[in-house]
């Protein structure tokens, strides 16, 4: 876990995000190692199983990108019945992810997750 | 820790000492008369089955020279010290045998060929049941250690190369394990 003033930091910007939009569910900033740093995910969820998950899509999704040509990996979206899961990397050791409804305006999202990502990665 | 600090811890748990690498030594000349014949029977077992069959086709005589030092080794311990030569020497087969999509299975099951075999060679060759029951314990410490660092490095080398398709560091592979 991040010491207490970037943990504080860290809970800022995703509480400010959740409240910024009643589309966010949910956020959490996880290592690219799959360790979860901070998060305001429901409690009963596994932290360590879904820290561990997110990690693995993202660099599954880096190396497909660049396999396939296709640059710089900018996101992953996982679209679900019930709602969305949303990754975008912060910095070089991080990773953003939300939890949206799924009649999400998508486009919010991304440019407010886009935002909140460059701020944690200035911080991390 | 790192796998040649493994092998020591190992080879101090299974209480290979300077006695089993003198054991070892004095049943060299065993394997020289009796080695041969236990490669032969070593690969004719691999050519019974498809799936490894086809690994070795058209290469046997190769395979037997290899095989051959690999054996060879057991009884000198490398530059005579059972230590890092003789470990990297070792490190490098569950490797190899990983590259060639071998499942290690197999490299388990043929090991017993060995055991058995060799134990057959020194009951032919030794004196005393006391000296075969000595010997054979030496025997079987140091085939123990080699198929636990082939094992290693079998695993050490599939994580290698689960690592590098999927881009996930050994860390994130380590935590997707123990999340699992
Ligand atoms: C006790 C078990 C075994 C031992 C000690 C052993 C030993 C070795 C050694 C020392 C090498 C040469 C490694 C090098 O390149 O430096 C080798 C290569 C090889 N072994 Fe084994 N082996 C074992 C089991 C098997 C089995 C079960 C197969 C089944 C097909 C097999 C097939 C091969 C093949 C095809 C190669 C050549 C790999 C290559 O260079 O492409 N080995 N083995």
């Amino acid at each position: 876990m991040a010491t207490t003033s970037k943990s504080d930091a860290l809970n800022t910007i995703l509480n400010t995000l959740s409240a910024s939009s009643g589309d966010i569910e949910a956020s959490a900033v996880i290592s690219s190692d799959g360790l979860m740093i901070a998060s305001n995910f429901p409690a009963g969820l596994d932290e360590d199983r879904v820290a561990a998950m997110a990690a693995a899509l993202l660099s599954m999704g880096e190396r497909a990108s660049s396999e396939l040509a296709r640059g710089d990996l900018d996101q992953i979206f996982v679209k679900g019945e019930n709602g969305n899961l949303i990754l975008v990397t912060s910095g070089d050791e991080g990773m953003l992810t939300t939890l949206t409804t799924a009649s999400a305006k998508l486009g919010l999202v991304f440019l407010d997750m886009k935002r909140a990502a460059e701020e944690i990665a200035r911080i991390m | 820790m790192s796998s040649y600090d493994n092998f020591t811890e190992m080879k101090k748990f299974v209480g290979f000492s300077s006695e089993d690498a003198e054991n070892l030594k004095s049943i060299a000349h065993v394997f020289e008369k009796h080695g041969p014949a236990l490669t032969d029977f070593f690969y004719e077992t691999l050519d019974l089955y498809p799936e490894t069959a086809t690994l070795i086709e058209g290469r046997v005589d190769s395979l037997k020279a290899t095989h051959a030092r690999w054996m060879g080794e057991l009884f000198t311990g490398v530059e005579g010290g059972y230590d890092e030569a003789y470990f990297n020497n070792r490190d490098i087969v569950g490797a190899v045998h990983v590259k060639i999509g071998l499942d290690p299975r197999w490299v388990e099951g043929v090991m017993t060929i060995i055991r058995t075999g060799g134990h057959a060679a020194l009951a032919q060759e030794l004196e005393s049941a006391a000296e075969l029951g000595e010997k054979f314990n030496s025997l079987c410490k140091i085939l123990d250690l080699d198929l636990m660092v082939i094992n290693l490095s079998y695993a050490d080398e599939r994580l290698t190369r689960l690592a590098t398709f999927t881009g996930m560091s050994r860390k994130l592979i380590e935590n997707c394990i123990s999340s699992g």
